[in-house]
């Protein structure tokens, strides 16, 4: 058992006895070997259920806006790009600080099949902020190719940067080839940990956008610029959207795309990590204007 | 022969206090532009939602154009600088997808532009009509 593990169970079971917390959302260990699944400790002695290792992936704060954590106080296990997702949640007035209790992890990189997840490989905060949580556990065993520095930005994109060199036809073919899979399931907008409007505007019936229709290459097309565009500035990269699809579609191109777009002209920001507000909830006089120089006629 | 009979649908969103009064100039000065375009009035550029624009687009629209209060001029003081940031993200969207991001059209057209209302109507029309019909992002529940 893995130190952050040991230190996790301590933790929890200390607070579960105290009674300064009502429950403790954490990872236990799923029905297959590698697979780890969120759960719920009530009582202090199952707290020897909680671990935490590379499957942890599925993104926890997002059940915190959920009806039956309201009136709890709650303890969380957070790794650095779930605390992101709490923070933005926090300054965004969804949550209160105040009600919940933070167990940051520092996070080993997660798996991606066999390999490691190439989010992980980029990610530059791994390890929630010592300030931003009330107990930090660290020492987790962390592999070779998460050691150092890591990979540059701009690799992350490269991708995006195949695609772009594409000409408009070909991009619409790849982009025709890979949604018309799409089943939408919605399962990328669940698991997506900074997705999280009351009444998300694919579940209205009215205006009625979309529907249940199977093989419609417009509706894909319509949800998947929607969802991207919906958490564009708030992206926190942490790739649970191409993770968590059933048909392996690249739906983080479509975020990464934004996310450069706005890093390119607005400056670099961070969701969770920099103030809010991000980039598409203000707008100023200074940006740059692109739909007309030649100013009033 | 389909070229030249080809008359392609615009769907345009006008802010109410800029753009909507340069239509309604260009109206009561009796200046002709093509009836192609199809005038919704919002309240301001920034209503105009990413969803609405491919709406239309899935609806039948060719083209669609958003026209706002020029940089500093918005009733609202802030609307069109939104309208700039989140369509420009959306065109770039667009061309990523491999859409034809040329089909949505922002200008900045004030209350007493009707000349410039009307050119831009005129160039758009002639441009989507060299461009054909739109069949990248029909919705077929729309279809006739």
């Amino acid at each position: 058992m893995c130190k952050i593990t040991e230190e996790l169970q301590q933790i929890a079971a200390e607070l579960l006895k105290e009674g300064k917390v009502d429950l403790v959302l954490g990872y236990t260990k799923g029905e297959q070997e590698e697979q780890s699944v969120p759960c719920i400790v009530t009582q202090p002695e199952d707290a020897s259920k909680l671990i935490f290792d590379e499957y942890s992936e599925k993104a926890l704060s997002k059940y915190l806006l959920e009806e039956s954590f309201q009136d709890k106080k709650v303890a969380i296990v957070l790794k650095g790009c779930d605390q992101r997702a709490f923070k933005l949640m926090q300054d965004e007035s969804r949550l209160g600080r105040e009600d919940v209790y933070l167990i940051g992890v520092e996070c080993p990189g997660m798996k991606w099949g066999e390999d490691l997840s190439p989010f992980c490989l980029h990610c530059d905060y791994r390890t929630p902020a010592k300030e931003d949580v009330d107990s930090l556990l660290t020492g987790a065993d962390i592999p070779e190719a998460m050691q150092g520095e890591p990979l540059d930005h701009e690799d992350s994109f490269t991708d995006i940067n195949r695609l772009e060199k594409m000409s408009k036809e070909e991009r619409f073919e790849f982009w025709k080839r890979q949604l018309n899979r799409c089943k939408r399931c919605y399962t990328c907008r669940n698991a997506c940990p900074v997705c999280t409007c009351r009444v998300c505007v694919f579940d209205r019936e009215n205006p009625d956008y979309i529907d249940r229709a199977k093989d419609q290459m417009a509706q894909h097309q319509f949800y998947h610029v929607i969802r991207a565009f919906h958490v564009s500035d708030r992206c926190v990269s942490c790739g649970e959207c191409a993770r968590v699809c059933p048909e392996g579609i690249p739906l983080h191109l479509l975020n990464q795309k934004l996310l450069r777009e706005l890093d390119k002209f607005y400056g670099e920001y961070q969701a969770g990590i920099d103030e809010v507000p991000t980039p598409l909830s203000h707008a100023n006089a200074d940006e740059p204007d692109f739909f007309g120089k030649e100013g009033k006629a | 022969m389909m070229q030249d009979t080809f008359e392609p649908k615009i769907i345009a969103f006008c802010c109410n206090w800029c753009s909507y009064a340069g239509a309604d100039l260009a109206g009561t000065g009796r200046l002709k532009y093509p009836e192609n375009i199809r005038i919704i009035r919002v309240p301001c550029s920034s209503r105009v939602d990413s969803a609405l624009v491919l709406r239309a687009f899935q609806n039948g629209a060719d083209g669609v154009m958003i026209a706002g209060c020029h940089p500093g001029d918005c009733h609202y003081d802030t609307g069109n600088y939104h309208t700039r940031k989140r369509m420009m993200l959306l065109k770039s969207l667009m061309e990523f997808m491999g859409l034809d991001e040329e089909r949505l059209l922002v200008k900045w057209i004030s209350g007493n532009e009707a000349d410039r209302f009307k050119d831009t109507v005129e160039s758009f029309t002639s441009k989507l009509k060299k461009m054909g019909a739109s069949g990248k992002v029909r919705d077929l529940r729309c279809a006739k």
